[in-house]
């Protein structure tokens, strides 16, 4: 009997034994390098986030969402800055301004010339010691190596004018300079460690963060290690991992089963959990980011801006906010989060549903036929709304926009699709996130959406007047007058409903009781990890 | 057994450029501007002019008509090149390769289990029909097709992992971070499994020779696997085939929950960011595989049921 089952069982795993030699043909080839990443051998069987680590090493572990591009501090700086690898010689304070990191000041010297002094004592991951002539080979990689670094900096000529202070003279009048110099993909690198060859990547170069790169694969992880001769003194942990996990709820779970330490961007629904488990907190970041609705001007009825009043009178952004968002947003009132450009003439977005029935019939529009949805020259007035699934809000959010709608009249069909179609009509209201505050100055976005041909202006809104205006702003100088310039560009689109903002929706956080994060988060992605953050 | 196996290779590579044609024209009709996404990520965020736009187009040779493109790709693939990926610019050949033994690991193991616990249950639920133990076994098939994995890898997670906290929720490289993720991508195949052996048994032991092999005066045990199950598992193999090409779907999206290290997050984020070549070169890599696998199975027929013929087989 058992000879006979026996053999029975070797030819039922027939099949299994023909899948095992197809992996490990696979697997003969596995340990094929690739190109442009420093990586772990994923085929072995050390875990990735053991690689190296010894008993007494300090080691945070952090859910990230995406690890898709190497920390290049030139290509895919959001990485490399919130995960303390570089530094920029200006970052945004929590109130989001300005103020000095890398460098000590900044000063305007003429229209066209900003001189820049240097913070003393900062040394890169390979022990050279950051100086002017550093910092300008950095900042000329960093346009030479990046078209839209160009485009944002606008610069002529940078020149070293001592071993502590570069001069950088622009192409046009840049009372913004500083709050661009945040940008990440400024990052000060040792330029002597960059690859000469573009095609290159400098995520491996040089850099001046708390942290230093160990290793990267695209996807799944990061390990970074401390950088011991940090100029703000020794990082609190000796390493630290990250995971990638698109999942919200993996995110979580690995929280929950202590899989890792800190997880980033949960979900409104996770952060309930998180508030309901004593082992872990939950860290809420100020709004920054802003959930709104593109309006496609080409289309027929949205041209009309009465129609377009009405559209935002019937969204009521607060029921948004408690609902979609589990109370994890501020409404919008305008593009601009509060606190962010205070403007008296700006009157903000309101709720009134009886008002935006009003506004339909000054536009002519009736419901003649009583089916709920009104109409003009005998066509309903029916929307067609898109929005893409990557951020979680989305989708449910237009879902209650069509409710809405259809309580003023107006009917609407709901697409899920791919984001690059924002920028492809076909629309009448597409749902969208988008930061409007990354250089700390008003200018930036709104030239990047009020602007015609603006590189974020996705409903090709174009009025002339709004131009005018952001063209007067990007010549304005001083503190007041930038404001009274900004409010006036901002009103000019904001009356004109450019595009319908819905509310700015907190970052959240989950962490263990277990980790020392003595600053909380920043209002901006952008700054993260820092020397601080630890365990206790 | 030798003109049956040229013939079944031969019909291989019409199969393969049948599968590249159909997902080449699938993802070249979906909307979305590669040349587009691929800048708009390189600028961080920031639209590209559309000038650039027209010259990654030409650069990636997304402008040529399809059919040009199409017989382009295929070249490349005749000769082992699938092109580099539009994201990263490797090739992905070599990314393929590098993460595909970690899929291959997950599904295997998975096959492994569902065959170690679906076959012997289905057939004990069939020798102990009506029994406590059927009753359970049909219960747990039916879950089996009902539950989708991904459901079941959150329950798994939560229940193993945060609850009980005997095993990792996510991570790679130890025995214990493959077990659920095993379980969760398993669980689906085992159920069909032992829903086919019990009926494939109860089939099996209606039949005449099994009261002749009774009226012989054979023990239970060697009339149950002697006489029912060795004519019983010959249409399970047939699913063994499948389910390896079912496996090795499911576990993309496993693999992304679970964050294990295959060709799961690589292709999903390339189906998002439409790298066309990433999701070509996937596609082809399975269906290779699938089709091996198949070609495998309908030659284990022959070893494992000797009145078979190669020739019937193949007609």
């Amino acid at each position: 009997m058992s000879n006979y089952l026996g053999n029975w069982m070797s030819k039922i795993s027939f099949t299994l034994l023909m899948s095992a030699m197809l992996a490990a043909l696979a697997c003969g080839g596995g340990e094929a390098p690739l190109q442009t990443q420093p990586k772990l051998d994923v085929t072995s069987t050390t875990a990735p986030t053991k690689v190296a680590a010894t008993a007494e090493d300090r080691v945070l572990k952090v859910a990230m969402t995406f690890l898709d591009e190497p920390p290049d501090p030139y290509q895919a700086g959001w990485l490399a800055v919130p995960t303390g690898l570089t530094e920029t010689l200006f970052r945004l304070s929590e109130s989001l301004k300005p103020e000095p990191w890398l460098a000590t000041a900044g000063t305007q010297i003429d229209p066209l010339t900003w001189e820049i002094s240097l913070r003393a004592g900062v040394k890169f991951h390979n022990g050279a010691v950051m100086d002017a002539a550093k910092v300008k080979g950095s900042l000329d990689l960093a346009l030479a190596r990046r078209a839209g670094t160009r485009t944002v900096l606008d610069i002529e000529r940078i020149e070293v004018k001592d071993p502590a202070t570069v001069v950088i003279i622009t192409n046009s009048p840049n009372a913004t300079l500083l709050g661009l110099l945040t940008n990440q993909n400024t990052a000060i690198v040792d330029p002597d460690t960059v690859p000469s060859s573009v095609d290159e990547s400098a995520s491996g170069a040089a850099t001046t963060g708390p942290y230093k790169l160990v290793s990267f694969t695209a996807d799944q992880a990061m390990i970074v290690e401390a950088h011991a001769d940090y100029w703000q003194g020794p990082p609190a942990m000796d390493r630290i991992e990250y995971a990638a996990f698109t999942e919200s709820n993996t995110r979580l779970i690995s929280l929950q089963s202590g899989d890792v330490d800190i997880s980033i961007n949960l979900s409104p629904q996770a952060a309930v959990t998180v508030e309901n488990d004593s082992s872990l907190e939950l860290r809420s970041a100020p709004p920054s980011g802003m959930i709104f609705m593109f309006v496609n001007h080409e289309s027929p009825a949205m041209q009309d801006v009465l129609v377009r009043r009405a559209v935002s009178l019937a969204i009521d952004r607060q029921a948004m906010v408690d609902s979609v968002a589990q109370g994890n947003a501020v409404a919008a009132e305008s593009m601009f989060p509060p606190g962010f450009l205070t403007c008296a003439n700006v009157d903000g977005y309101t709720y009134g549903p009886e008002a935006a029935r009003q506004l339909l019939a000054d536009a002519g529009y009736v419901d003649s036929d009583g089916d709920g949805v009104v109409e003009k020259d005998g066509q309903p007035l029916e929307l067609i709304m898109q929005t893409y699934p990557q951020q979680p809000l989305l989708p449910p959010m237009l879902e209650v926009v069509q409710a809405m709608l259809k309580d003023i009249g107006i009917g609407a069909k709901v697409q899920i699709v791919e984001w690059t179609l924002a920028s492809q009509g076909g629309y009448d209201l597409f749902g969208y996130v988008n930061s409007t505050i990354t250089t700390g100055d008003p200018q930036w976005g709104l030239t990047r959406q009020y602007l015609t041909g603006g590189d974020e202006n996705r409903g090709n809104f174009s009025n002339s007047k709004v131009d005018e205006l952001i063209g007067q702003l990007s010549e304005a100088a001083g503190p007041s007058k930038r404001q009274s310039a900004a409010c006036d560009a901002l009103k000019a689109g904001h009356d004109d409903i450019a595009l319908i903002p819905v509310m700015f929706p907190n970052r959240l956080y989950g962490i263990s009781k277990n980790v020392n994060w003595p600053v909380g988060p920043h209002p901006l992605r952008l700054y993260f990890i820092d020397h601080r953050i630890g365990l206790k | 057994m030798g003109s049956y196996l040229v013939r079944r290779l031969l019909t291989l590579p019409p199969l393969l450029v049948g599968i590249s044609l159909i997902s080449f024209l699938l993802l070249n009709f979906a909307p979305g501007d590669a040349a587009e996404i691929t800048l708009r990520r390189q600028n961080g965020g920031i639209t590209p002019p559309p000038e650039a736009v027209l010259d990654l187009r030409q650069e990636l040779g997304l402008d040529a008509p399809l059919p040009l493109r199409y017989v382009r790709w295929l070249s490349g693939a005749l000769r082992g090149d699938l092109g580099d990926s539009y994201r990263s610019g490797n090739s992905i050949a070599a990314e393929l390769t590098h993460r595909l033994p970690a899929t291959l690991v997950l599904a295997s193991v998975s096959l492994a289990l569902a065959v170690a616990v679906g076959i012997p249950l289905g057939v004990l639920a069939a020798m102990r029909r009506g029994s406590w133990l059927d009753t359970a076994s049909r219960l747990s098939a039916l879950l089996g097709a009902a539950v989708p994995s991904f459901v079941l890898a959150f329950l798994l997670m939560l229940l193993f992992a945060v609850k009980l906290d005997w095993l990792p929720a996510t991570g790679y490289g130890s025995p214990k971070n493959l077990v659920l993720p095993a379980l969760a991508l398993s669980f689906g195949v085992t159920a069909q499994l032992m829903r086919l052996t019990r009926a494939s048994m109860l089939e099996a032991l209606s039949q005449d020779y099994m009261r002749t092999a009774r009226a012989k005066g054979l023990r239970e045990w060697s009339v149950m696997w002697r006489h029912a199950a060795k004519n019983a598992l010959l249409p399970v193999v047939t699913v063994l085939g499948t389910s390896t090409g079912h496996l090795l779907g499911g576990a993309v999206i496993i693999e992304t929950i679970f964050g294990w290290p295959g060709v799961g997050q690589f292709v999903v984020v390339g189906i998002s960011q439409r790298d066309y070549p990433v999701v070509q070169g996937f596609v082809l890599y399975i269906a290779v595989i699938f089709l091996l696998v198949n070609l495998a199975v309908d030659i284990s027929y022959r070893w494992l049921d000797p009145r078979l013929h190669f020739g019937r087989l193949s007609g």
